[in-house]
């Protein structure tokens, strides 16, 4: 398995994920919402999207901090796990809808967006939807190009 | 967390869930590696959310030696380099065998003629019979949101020690 575009070949795509990774700085440097809820949203979107690369990122990078792993085995089958608070259940939810929203999904629900809010003030939901955003970006790069993962260091990107 | 409904104490379930059992014993003494089967049942309950199952396999692959990364990668295998060619195979059979809603092609030639490239006649049964079963099991406890997290994973290889 190889990369479709090599970065060390083409120029402007290490420049294009530098301005990713730039605007990924926001939910990465305040502790608004925990880092181990971010994680969750980056490894259910992952799994959701079939994103390889960022699976195994997301797992590597969770395990390295300590994660539980049967927490980290349950992610993709979160609803009847007893591993998950009620903050981090509403965090799955949002994740899930907001990642679904292609052709004939209906977007995030009210009923998903008032338990978001039951946990999170603005700035932690504003933060949420960040991470959300990042992840599924960051998963388009990866599966359209066909990143092979198995290569990941924690820490490698920052 | 409870389940809607306690199925097995119900008698019909009693029965069902025997019978259901006793398939599981078929599929796992039949001739398709362990490992592989226990591959396309978390993928499956992956893709179907079913919380039960996919504590329940997970902890049976870890319990029979499968590695932290692999179990981690079922969900997204396709550029992971943890798995064979015939689990590869076996994974894109769970996939499509899963997802049979409304798509007019269901299974395709391409999946099915990859399969046949790795399995025999005699392993093709099992695997086709092993998506089955698992959509199956899935079904019925997502239906009665059956919870997660007490599964031993020592009452299984019990069982099979003494079949």
């Amino acid at each position: 398995m190889t990369i479709r575009l090599n970065p060390e070949e083409v120029e402007t795509l290490p420049k294009i994920w530098k301005a990713f990774a730039g605007a990924g700085k926001p939910m990465q440097s305040q502790d608004i919402v925990p880092r181990s809820t971010l994680e969750l949203v980056n490894l259910r979107a992952s799994q959701i999207n079939g994103c390889s690369f960022c699976t195994d990122m997301h797992t590597i990078d969770m395990a390295h901090a300590g994660e539980e792993p049967q927490r980290i085995a349950m992610v993709a089958a979160w609803r009847e796990a007893p591993y998950f608070n009620e903050a981090e259940r509403a965090a799955l939810l949002l994740t899930e809808e907001a990642t679904r929203i292609a052709d004939g999904d209906t977007g995030v629900s009210d009923e998903v967006w008032a338990e978001v809010r039951k946990h999170y003030d603005e700035n932690q939901a504003a933060i949420l939807i960040g991470q959300i955003a990042m992840i599924n970006a960051w998963n388009r790069f990866n599966v359209i190009l066909q990143n092979p993962a198995g290569n990941y260091t924690p820490g490698q990107w920052g | 967390m409870e389940a809607r409904l306690k199925f097995r104490e119900t008698e019909f379930g009693m029965r069902f869930y025997k019978n259901m059992l006793a398939n599981e014993g078929v599929l796992h003494h039949g001739p398709v590696p362990g490992a592989t089967l226990e591959l396309m049942k978390i993928r499956a309950s992956q893709i179907n959310g079913c919380g039960f199952c996919t504590d329940m396999h997970v902890k049976d692959a870890a319990y029979a030696g499968e590695t932290p990364e692999r179990l981690a990668l079922v969900a997204a295998w396709r550029e992971a380099p943890y798995y064979t060619e015939a689990e590869r195979a076996a994974l894109a059979l769970a996939e499509e065998a899963c997802r049979l809603a409304d798509r007019p092609d269901g299974v395709s030639d391409e999946t099915w003629d990859e399969l046949r490239k790795h399995y025999d006649d005699e392993q093709t049964a099992v695997l086709v019979a092993a998506v089955a079963q698992i959509n199956a099991w899935n079904r019925i406890n997502v239906t009665l949101r059956n919870p997660a997290g007490d599964y031993d994973p020592e009452v299984k290889a019990k069982r099979y020690r003494d079949d």
